[in-house]
């Protein structure tokens, strides 16, 4: 969606928290707050999403004459708390102050002083989990407060894991903007270069040609079953189920190694370019098909007996609940907001590669809110994933493949400003990117991750410790993908 | 009881490495690997780099700066390479991708391909230096993993080593949770400074001797999200791991290069 004044609301700093807030309890959700430059000032742009409408809402911030006091704006989590962590990363990042901010503590940096406790009493301690974590996980801090068993409350910190990746965007161009996208969030590099190359495509209002949107979808999804795969397999590792934990990674290393035959990479890398993709797959759509419906009868057959075992659904059924009220107060994305039925979904609500023909009609959703809830929804986006796949595959072969312009269009780089989005394994995923003399003048990315991730102290009610691998890795979160 | 049978269902899917060679077939983009011989090289570079703007040229085709052109010849750095595939798909006379595994290496100039004699030499000293301080560990090997700010797709490939495929337990390593029981301790990531501590204090715990392994083009040099950054600034890396991320066969040949495991070392 190309940014400009024409699909832009513009209001004054000092009402963009009662503007966002109006809209919310008109049904839209937020989705996310950005700050960038603009000439000498800086801008903060308000993301809200209701089914298929975006809009954003944009603020210019207020100088202090001096130049010595940060902008300060009155914030946005006072009344929208989902606005919460946002305002506490920004302040991180571009020192921008949230005046009346409920709780603003760094997020991003390292803390000096000790970390005030939300609870305390007789016998509440705290027990620091990470940045280096019993297994192979990447960095991030959990502070769980407990008493023995019970969680109390749980504290997360991401300063570890930071790589200001947002700045390297700056001034690159478009071909090492899309590396970098790619590696935002590593374990979704394909939904990130869609974010980003949908962004510039809009930028240069071109469409690309219809082989490559069917082979886009056919990467994402793939990337989507891998992902859940991952998920499926850090709960059997944590329910120490020995050989489903070896049957499901071995059909995801099958799913891996199906990627590097159809483009030579196992993360799906470099198969998106603005404009359209890199290159056919190596192999013929009949060799694809035949490998995936291998894969999924195996799949399904594993499935079954998981499903029915009582050591691995008793410990998902009832752990982590977010009830509705919560889902939608946060405006949850992706499998952890379709487990407690909240119904969105971007492949359904705002369509881009060939979803409108291949994708499923409406979002796959849970009732319970648990952990349980989570992963079947994850199940059956599997399986949905592999149905739109087909369709997918058996659609290319009807589109003319012969020369490079039935894949790819070159770009004629304009300037401009846009937001670009795609459903990613975690969840919705907004990439914001202005371009300037062919060049990239700022990215902002927006993870699932991220935005999910505020919600999952939420999560634990009454859960115990031993809860806390299934509850987490019921989240299926790259901490790569929330602190950027 | 149901999962016994269903675990004897595929038979054996375990890859044979280290003790047969193995991969991930002819489309796996491994590495970038620079065509010509070095001797052919030169003569190719007379007519190439006759002029300074085309070493420029084939400079820049590299959003990473690994390639480098010099009297000598054209070299690639697969430290900084993140396989993009800029330079193949630009000059496919001079760059081509391999779909080799075993690309670890004991030395960090030796992800510079293509490699010279003098370093083939200095290896011999650094293998049996290494030799030497992990000649106890061979049959029973701890690693301890830390990310210090990877992409997150290092992690999957550090976990597929336990998959059926790979499968480390059966050449006796394993992941541990403590450092206080790790021999190796394997780095991801481009160094952070939020985990700069994190990392000294984890290796500090770790009994001595140690092994340490920079997993990734991350890792190796910063790759492109944190150019001219790495580990090997935050602590002596013995084994070096390129790739965007690094497979797991390639972890796998780093982790035998650092035991001993592979033929010929024992």
């Amino acid at each position: 969606m190309i940014i400009d004044s024409s699909s832009m609301h513009y209001t004054e700093a000092t009402s963009l928290a009662s503007a966002v807030a109006r809209k919310l309890r008109r049904g839209f959700r937020f989705s996310g707050l950005f700050v960038v430059p603009e000439n000498e000032r800086l801008l903060l742009r308000a993301v809200i999403t209701c089914g298929a409408e975006v809009e954003i809402i944009s603020s210019s911030l207020p100088r202090d004459a001096t130049g010595e006091r940060a902008p300060s704006y009155p914030a946005i989590s006072r009344l929208v708390p989902s606005a919460e962590w946002y305002e506490r990363a920004l302040y991180d990042r571009f020192g921008v102050m949230p005046e009346g901010h409920p709780r603003l503590i760094s997020l991003l940096r390292r803390n000096d002083e000790p970390t005030t406790f939300s609870s305390i009493g007789e016998g509440v301690f705290t027990i620091p989990y990470g940045p280096v974590r019993s297994g192979v996980f990447e960095s991030v801090e959990y502070l769980i407060e407990s008493t023995g068993e019970d969680i109390l409350h749980l504290g997360v910190g991401l300063a570890s894991k930071t790589r200001s990746i947002e700045e390297r965007f700056v001034g690159v161009d478009v071909s090492t903007g899309i590396l970098l996208a790619e590696r935002v969030e590593g374990i979704a590099s394909v939904a990130h270069a869609l974010g980003f190359a949908q962004a510039i495509e809009s930028i240069c209002s071109i469409r690309i040609p219809r082989a490559a949107e069917l082979l886009r979808t056919v990467h994402a999804e793939l990337e989507r079953v891998v992902n859940h795969l991952d998920v499926i397999v850090r709960l059997c590792e944590a329910a120490g189920l020995a050989v489903a934990h070896a049957r499901f990674s071995l059909y995801k290393e099958q799913l891996m190694r199906l990627r590097i035959d159809m483009c030579g990479n196992r993360f799906g890398r470099g198969v998106v370019v603005p404009g359209g993709i890199a290159s056919l797959p190596n192999r013929s759509s009949r060799e694809l098909i035949d490998c995936l419906d291998e894969i999924e009868d195996a799949l399904k057959q594993d499935t079954d007996l998981l499903m029915r075992s009582p050591s691995f659904i008793d410990r998902l059924r009832g752990s982590g609940v977010l009830t509705v009220e919560e889902a939608e107060t946060f405006g949850l994305l992706g499998p952890v907001g379709r487990g407690s039925s909240l119904s969105q979904d971007v492949r359904v609500d705002r369509p881009y590669a060939a979803y409108a023909e291949v994708g499923p009609s409406s979002p796959v959703l849970g009732r319970a809110g648990d952990a349980l809830s989570r992963t079947e929804v994850r199940l059956d986006e599997i399986w949905s994933s592999f149905s739109i796949i087909r369709r997918a595959i058996r659609g290319l072969a009807e589109v003319n493949t012969s020369g490079l312009d039935s894949w790819q269009r070159s770009l004629q780089l304009l300037d401009g400003e846009a937001l670009g989005w795609a459903e990613a394994p975690q969840g919705e995923l907004l990439v914001l990117v202005a371009l300037e003399g062919g060049r990239i003048a700022y990215t902002r990315v927006r993870s699932a991750s991220w935005h999910n991730l505020q919600a999952l102290p939420r999560a634990f009610k009454g859960d115990v410790l031993t809860d806390f691998a299934f509850i987490e890795a019921s989240f299926g979160l790259s901490p790569a993908g929330a602190a950027l | 009881m149901p999962w016994l049978t269903r675990g004897l269902r595929n038979g054996i899917v375990t890859t044979h490495y280290p003790r047969r060679k193995d991969g991930y077939g002819m489309y796996w983009r491994a590495a970038v690997q620079v065509c010509s011989s070095n001797s052919s090289a030169k003569s190719d570079l007379d007519g190439i780099v006759g002029v300074a703007a085309d070493k420029f040229a084939l400079e820049r085709l590299c959003p990473t700066e690994a390639i480098s052109v010099d009297g000598v010849g054209i070299f690639l750095d697969r430290g900084k390479c993140i396989l993009c595939g800029a330079c193949v798909a630009a000059r496919p006379d001079l760059f081509a991708f391999e779909a080799d595994i075993e690309l670890a290496v004991l030395d960090r100039r030796m992800l510079i391909v293509p490699r010279s004699e003098e370093e083939e030499d200095d290896l011999d000293r650094i293998k049996e230096e290494l030799r030497n301080r992990t000649v106890a560990l061979r049959r029973s090997v701890h690693i301890r993993h830390v990310d210090v700010g990877s992409d997150g797709s290092d992690e999957w490939e550090i976990s597929a080593l336990t998959n059926p495929v790979y499968d480390i337990a059966r050449l006796g390593i394993f992941f541990t949770a403590s450092p206080r029981h790790a021999d190796i301790l394997l780095v991801t990531g481009v160094g952070t400074p939020g985990m700069t501590e994190s990392l000294q204090v984890t290796l500090e715990a770790m009994p001595k001797p140690t092994v340490v392994m920079a997993v990734g083009s991350d890792a190796v040099s910063g790759g492109i999200v944190q150019p001219g950054r790495g580990v090997g600034q935050l602590l002596d890396v013995d084994i070096w791991i390129p790739g965007s991320p690094a497979s797991p066969f390639s972890i796998l040949h780093g982790i035998c290069l650092a035991v001993g495991m592979l033929k010929g070392d024992r």
